[in-house]
């Protein structure tokens, strides 16, 4: 079963996502606050993460690069979910090696087709 | 007493006086002035009081109770306005190089040498009794402790027995010899202050020994003597003043006239405005001055009081000062207050005469000299010596004048009599002195048809009447008029009967005096030269230094300048002179012809050595005035007005387009602002609002496409779809609610009780507390905490800071504490709570618009926007928001505003006021 | 703090007036009681106390002044 962890803090977002890629047959872990990215990922590597940008303690850029750092974080991907919609915004999101960026507030659908791009078949 | 030894002790005490003053001559020489020093200004200005106070305050103390003491108040409270309008004075003598009061108002009103000389004549005739005074009064403390309680009539003695011809001998020698050693551009003399400024301490130092003896020696204290007094009825009389108009009138009119006499007296000039060395001085001596009076008027009472009880009446009151002591056999006090006596009327005598030669040389005898062309004074060499000369004879004239006046008088009048004919005539030179430094509208001739009207008014009203009761005059030019006309009564001037001599003079003559003087001035129109000096005089301040030549100067030779400025000066300190131009004017050399700003610098010299008019008129025989005719000079001046006109009017328009672009300028700076502000809000707001939208679309949008939703489910996202709406609506309302605050930036404040305030935000939130289990502490002053607020808003405000505390208290035992403190003039209202804290980086942020501490763990329910409300209503009442944290000890929130002033204790009233 | 010129003299000015009406005279009649403190008149006590106040008030305001040489507007 694929395992993804949503990085959110807004628990009415936090919502929707978890219901979305529990039904795409998923394990989902949900988290948060920044700091408590990297233990989760250390304690069970997701295969997704779905990461907010503004985040207690750490923001998502930050996180992001952190674990494209890690050896095993290439192998994660990444897709940042966020109100920051400006340009520069969305090339500072790849750059920081986001697989993908979505801007709130999205639709469904485009979460949903994005997440199967990247998820294993499961 | 022995004449023999009092005749020693004076001799001594004059050869002291001159080694004072030979110290004080020699110190300045070296360059070691003893002058610059402001409390040796001060004590030089007490030559204010002479025998007059020194014997005569005592006699007529004695007759009339506190009545002598306006003389003194006057310039006590003149001296209160020394820093504007004496400072003023100073000022415009130093930069006229102003010799004299005659000089002063000679060269105020276009150097006019005819009104320079009319108010010498006024100073010499005015002042010239008053010098009869001090040597009479000499002379009389000489007869009453050679010959006790016998009538001193000068008349009486043969001339060469006479004390007074022999101390009128004895002042002019010191006179000339410190009073004219030498001609000074500054026209100063610093031995002579230095000696002025020792006497006055002598006869402070006299007085005062006499009260003490009087006081704590024969009575014990002054509530022991005035009781002892009090016994005698006439004696309790001096204790009060009559409440008569009488009285009303010559107690204001006489402190009145003292202040004028203060400011006009010919010697208090010398010492105050010429003798001056640094303006700065005036501010201590401002005060000084005064202080000094005070001391010397102390024990005046009490040493008239002790008088009458020892000697029974007031017949010899004017000598109780010498009389007391030496009844008592007090020898040693005697002689000292015999010294203080002769102190005080010795320096009253010096800087009068010398005061007085100064104005009769430069104002009188010069200018007339200068007219005879036979003598072409203006051509000869070497005057300097001829001005001193003329100085010298001056001296002795005027003291001679005064001895003779003693003769001539008898022994009629009192001391403070002559002392007040003095002050009036001096009072003569209050319009055109006030009118010359505050009114560019007075000319020469309103001055002069006053001055000439004054004086003939004060010698009709007052030193002619002496006359008739010297036997000079029949009795009935007093009582009936001249010729039976008794419109003409000098003591009742068309029939005013009401009024005592001295303010009825001063009535008739301010009212002629000062009336002909603006009429005069308002119908004549001011020349040029006129008009030159009232800008210099009245504008001083606002010149940095002595102003440039006026355009129509002139030229002039070099070398006839210099020539011109030996002869006056002599040689080295005309050479002097024309070396300081040259190093001030940064010249190699002096050009061949002079411009017009030397020939002014050269004239403003010679200004300083003999005067304003007459330095004028000896320019005009040496420097080739330019021939201008009045047409000319009005096409000088017309010019002049239009340049400065027009230089003003860019100087305006410079201003104004500064001021415009530093307007600008802020606008910008503040619209970047405004539009940075603007960015982050929209920014931010959508933030806000795209979090709820958010996960409202994302439910909205799977409710729409899951057909096998269970109930829960849906329930679960119903919900969450009702909460995220509330939210929304909470954000619009708090965005409106923040527009409307920057919109409207007026308080609705009122007085209010800061605890009524917290008292109402706490009862709105207490059901809240109660359901969460908080403990609350309040801790609230007993007394009313009056505060200048907004009701409402602050209510607001408090709500929002307990409603946050409420929202943190995640701790096991929730502990909030609501105090209200004051320091000073601010209330301090803090919400503590024990929550989970803010880190101290983000305690700056949580104010800012829509940025929430996001570490604070718990239900999120705000918006972001309450505290930077919050914030912006405290500062609208001119206080703080502030908070203090500890991560995991909690937050504290202050509310400081400031208090009302605690004497309008809002009362119940103002409360129920505030809606 | 030094003071600037123009208030300096505008507080001159009203302790001129102030001492003008407390030595002047129908003030002077309020003092004139036959009453003594301590042996001494009040009249002479009141006259010699207003007198030393006007003094220190005086000399108070001027120690304030700022330097003469700075000029500035003395009407």
């Amino acid at each position: 079963m694929p395992h993804v962890l949503i990085v959110e803090d807004e628990p009415s977002i936090v919502t929707p996502l978890k219901f979305l890629m529990e039904q795409e047959g998923c394990s989902v872990q949900i988290v948060s606050d920044g700091a408590a990215v990297m233990p989760a990922i250390a304690a069970q590597r997701p295969d997704l993460i779905l990461l907010d940008v503004m985040l207690p303690s750490r923001n998502g850029y930050d996180l992001c690069h952190a674990i494209r750092e890690r050896p095993e974080g290439n192998d994660i991907a990444i897709i940042m979910l966020t109100v920051k919609g400006r340009e520069v915004d969305i090339e500072k999101g790849y750059a920081m090696g986001a697989d993908a960026y979505i801007t709130k507030p999205f639709a469904v659908a485009d979460v949903v087709a994005t997440a199967r791009r990247y998820l294993p078949d499961a | 007493m022995s004449t023999t030894l009092l005749l020693l002790v004076a001799t001594a005490y004059v050869s002291l006086l001159f080694a004072v003053a030979y110290y004080g001559d020699e110190r300045a020489e070296h360059g070691r002035s003893l002058v610059n020093n402001p409390y040796i200004y001060a004590l030089s200005l007490a030559v204010y009081c002479t025998a007059w106070t020194f014997y005569g305050s005592v006699g007529y103390a004695a007759t009339t109770g506190i009545n002598f003491l306006p003389i003194y108040i006057g310039p006590t409270l003149i001296a209160i306005l020394w820093w504007g309008l004496m400072r003023k004075i100073v000022r415009i003598s130093a930069h006229q190089r102003i010799t004299s009061i005659a000089d002063f108002i000679g060269a105020r009103y276009g150097k006019s040498a005819v009104l320079a000389g009319v108010a010498t004549v006024v100073a010499v005739i005015g002042v010239v009794p008053y010098i009869a005074v001090q040597l009479k009064a000499i002379s009389t403390s000489f007869g009453a402790l050679t010959a006790p309680l016998q009538d001193t009539a000068a008349a009486g003695v043969p001339i060469w027995r006479d004390t007074a011809l022999y101390a009128a001998l004895v002042l002019a020698a010191f006179t000339i010899l410190f009073g004219t050693r030498h001609l000074d551009v500054t026209e100063r003399h610093e031995g002579l202050v230095v000696a002025i400024a020792f006497e006055s301490v002598v006869k402070l130092a006299a007085f005062l020994a006499v009260g003490l003896f009087v006081t704590f020696g024969l009575y014990d204290g002054l509530g022991d003597l005035f009781q002892h007094g009090a016994a005698v009825p006439s004696i309790e009389a001096l204790y009060t003043v009559e409440a008569s108009t009488g009285a009303f009138a010559d107690w204001m009119w006489l402190t009145g006239l003292s202040m004028l006499a203060v400011l006009f007296l010919p010697r208090q000039f010398q010492v105050t405005v010429v003798e001056n060395v640094n303006e700065d001085h005036l501010r201590k001596a401002a005060w000084l001055f005064p202080l000094y009076l005070l001391l010397i008027n102390l024990f005046v009472l009490p040493i008239a009081v002790a008088g009458l009880l020892h000697h029974g009446d007031a017949t010899h009151a004017d000598m109780f000062v010498l009389l007391v002591p030496f009844s008592e056999g007090q020898t040693a006090l005697t002689l000292f207050a015999f010294i203080g006596g002769l102190s005080a009327a010795t320096s009253m005598v010096i800087v009068a005469t010398t005061a007085l030669s100064t104005m009769i040389c430069n104002d009188l005898v010069v200018p007339l000299l200068l007219r005879i062309p036979q003598l072409n004074l203006a051509r000869r060499s070497r005057l300097t010596g001829v001005i001193l000369g003329i100085r010298r004879v001056a001296i002795v004239v005027v003291l001679l004048f005064g001895y003779l006046y003693l003769r001539g008088l008898g022994d009629a009048p009192s001391l403070v009599s002559i002392g007040l004919i003095s002050f009036a005539a001096v009072a003569q030179f209050a319009p055109a002195m006030l009118g010359g430094i505050f009114w560019k509208r007075g000319t020469r001739t309103g001055a002069l048809l006053g001055l000439v009207a004054g004086v003939a008014i004060w010698g009709y009203t007052l030193p002619l009447p002496l006359l008739a009761d010297s036997g000079w005059l029949p009795a009935s030019f007093i009582t009936e008029g001249p010729f039976g006309i008794g419109a003409l009564r000098p003591y009742a001037l068309l029939g005013m009967s009401e009024l005592n001599p001295v303010p009825h003079t001063l009535f008739w003559t301010m009212l002629a005096n000062g009336g002909l003087y603006v009429v005069g001035s308002l119908a004549t129109r001011p020349s040029v030269m006129e008009q030159s000096q009232a800008s210099r005089f009245v504008d001083v301040f606002r010149h940095a230094g002595p102003q440039g030549a006026a355009p129509w100067t002139g030229s002039a030779p070099v070398a006839d300048l210099r020539a011109l400025l030996r002869r006056f000066l002599g040689w080295r300190a005309a050479d002097r002179a024309l070396q300081r131009y040259r190093t001030r004017h940064d010249l190699k050399a002096l050009p061949e012809r002079a411009d017009e700003e030397l020939v002014d610098y050269v004239e403003t010299l010679l200004a300083g050595a003999i005067g304003a008019a007459s330095a004028q008129a000896v320019m005009g025989s040496v420097a080739q005035a330019k021939p201008l005719h009045i047409g000319e000079v009005m096409d000088i001046l017309d010019e002049t007005q239009q340049l400065m006109a027009y230089s003003r009017e860019l100087e305006h328009k410079k201003a104004e387009l500064e001021a415009a672009t530093e307007e600008l300028r802020d606008a910008n700076q503040k619209l970047k602002e405004i539009d940075h502000l603007k960015d982050e809000f929209v920014s931010t707001v959508s933030h806000e609002l795209r979090t709820p939208l958010t996960a409202i679309r994302a439910i909205s949008e799977i409710m729409h496409q899951t057909t096998d939703l269970s109930p829960e489910q849906q329930r679960s996202f119903a919900t969450t779809i009702m909460r995220e709406t509330e939210r929304l609506t909470r954000l619009v309302n708090q965005v409106l609610d923040l527009e409307r605050l920057d919109a409207t930036p007026v308080l609705d404040r009122a007085l209010v009780d800061l605890r009524d305030v917290v008292h109402n935000a706490l009862s709105a939130v207490r059901p809240q507390f109660e359901q969460q289990a908080i403990t609350l502490n309040v801790t609230l002053p007993d007394r009313p905490c009056p505060a200048r607020i907004d009701r409402d808003r602050m209510t607001q405000v408090l709500l929002n800071l307990l409603s946050n505390a409420a929202k943190y208290s995640t701790d096991a035992d929730p502990q909030v504490a609501v105090r209200v403190t004051r320091t000073n003039d601010t209330y301090a209202v803090s919400v503590a709570d024990n929550g989970p804290g803010i880190p101290a980086d983000q305690q700056d942020a949580i104010f800012e618009k829509f940025r929430q501490a996001r570490n604070r763990v718990g239900p999120q329910a705000g918006s972001g926007l309450g505290l930077a409300i919050a914030r912006q209503i405290v500062h609208r009442h001119g206080g703080t928001l502030t908070v203090k944290s500890t991560p995991g000890a909690g937050a504290t929130f202050t509310v400081q505003v400031p208090a009302h002033p605690p004497e309008s204790v809002p009362s119940s009233d103002h409360e129920a006021s505030v809606s | 703090m030094p003071m600037d010129t123009l208030e300096v003299q505008r507080r001159l000015i009203a302790l001129f007036v102030a001492g003008c009406m407390l030595l002047g005279y129908p003030l002077l009649t309020v003092y004139s009681l036959p009453q003594t403190i301590g042996g001494i008149p009040m009249l002479y006590l009141a006259i010699f106390v207003i007198w030393a106040a006007l003094i220190g008030a005086s000399a108070a305001i001027l120690h304030r002044a700022t330097g003469g040489s700075s000029g500035g507007a003395s009407q």
